[in-house]
């Protein structure tokens, strides 16, 4: 049997401004998170999903000078570390954890299509600028489906990113949202270790989670 | 007005038995009224019976799992709010359970700490 690579993969859940500040520091036009006593309940479990999945990663020891990382979101743009930076300086606990693992030698690796990104994007601000009650189940069903055909996209971009830069001697280390089938894609390639520990569904919402 | 524990009703549905005594004791300690099921069947008849206001869910049971536990359970009760407790998490039940509309998942072992936390944030929201 061909010996496969090991692949950490840890599904997350992002909070509802992870897409917005991502492309606000992309397009230079950064702005501040929301307020509100949810936002902040959101934000409280999204603050306990990471340090749970530090916590977890933790135990495990990696090697991570031989890790190479690939996270939901962060587009092949050629200034990668600095969105990474940027996003964890604004607070985001998930990028503070990539940073995190960066200083311990861990290397980051661009990973989505950024056009592709682009277009979730567009489609999110569709919905939610649609306000009428009526119309949203309708919307959100459009969304829903309309997101599915660009997450099977996105992933088939994210897994040739993954089968061609990762070097002899690295394993993967992927972030990647819930509704993402990336790794069943992986599975037939790698050795697919999943590290779960919390996942607040409804503090944060699962129409984010694209 | 935030309800107190004693007036909140608690549906553990697991299989084992070690699992459930435990979590008995820490139950009880909080002052939430307890039911148990070792079973998902038994599960679906205690929730439809207790009326509870949220359910402690395994995923891996003989028999009927918790996914085919928890789409039962939806068919009659869409309000009652779940929590999945598992030791063999991966994303295809995460999106299963998404789909049904669980509160929140948490995977084998946790902190006891961080179960009481959970219990007590889904119960206020």
């Amino acid at each position: 049997m061909k010996d496969m690579k090991r692949l950490i993969y840890v599904p997350i859940l992002h909070a509802r401004d992870d897409s917005r500040h991502t492309a606000s520091v992309l397009d230079g036009n950064e702005t501040g998170g929301s307020s509100g006593s949810g936002m902040r309940k959101e934000l409280t479990a999204v603050d306990e999903m990471w340090e749970g999945i530090a916590a977890k990663i933790g135990e495990l020891n990696l090697p991570l000078n031989r890790a190479r990382i690939y996270q939901d979101g962060l587009p092949v743009c050629g200034n990668e570390l600095e969105v990474v930076t940027r996003l964890a300086e604004s607070g985001s606990p998930n990028f503070l954890f990539l940073l995190d693992l960066i200083q311990k030698r861990a290397k980051l690796e661009a990973t989505e299509d950024l056009d592709l990104l682009v277009r979730e994007y567009d489609l999110l601000n569709k919905l939610l600028m649609k306000n009428s009650s009526k119309d949203r189940k309708i919307m959100i069903a459009e969304y829903q489906s309309k997101s599915r055909e660009l997450l099977t996209l996105r992933d088939e971009f994210i897994l040739d990113r993954i089968n061609t830069t990762l070097q002899p001697g690295e394993f993967p280390v992927v972030f990647m949202g819930v509704m993402h089938r990336l790794d069943k894609m992986l599975e037939k390639n790698f050795l697919v270790s999943y590290v779960i520990y919390r996942l607040p569904f409804r503090s944060i919402g699962t129409i984010y989670n694209a | 007005m935030k309800k107190k524990p004693e007036t909140m009703k608690v549906l553990l549905i697991d299989d084992e038995p070690e699992l459930l005594e435990v979590m008995k004791d820490l139950l009880e300690e909080q002052k939430y009224q307890l039911f148990c099921a070792s079973g998902g069947i038994r599960g679906v008849e205690l929730n439809e019976q207790q009326d509870p206001d949220l359910i402690l869910l395994d995923l891996r049971m003989p028999g009927m799992d918790g996914i085919e536990t928890l789409r039962s359970i939806r068919q009659s009760d869409e309000k009652v709010r779940v929590i999945i407790l598992t030791g063999y998490g991966c994303p295809d039940t995460i999106r299963d359970a998404a789909d049904l509309d669980v509160s929140e998942y948490l995977s084998k072992p946790f902190e006891n700490e961080d179960l009481i936390n959970v219990i007590a944030r889904t119960l206020e929201a």
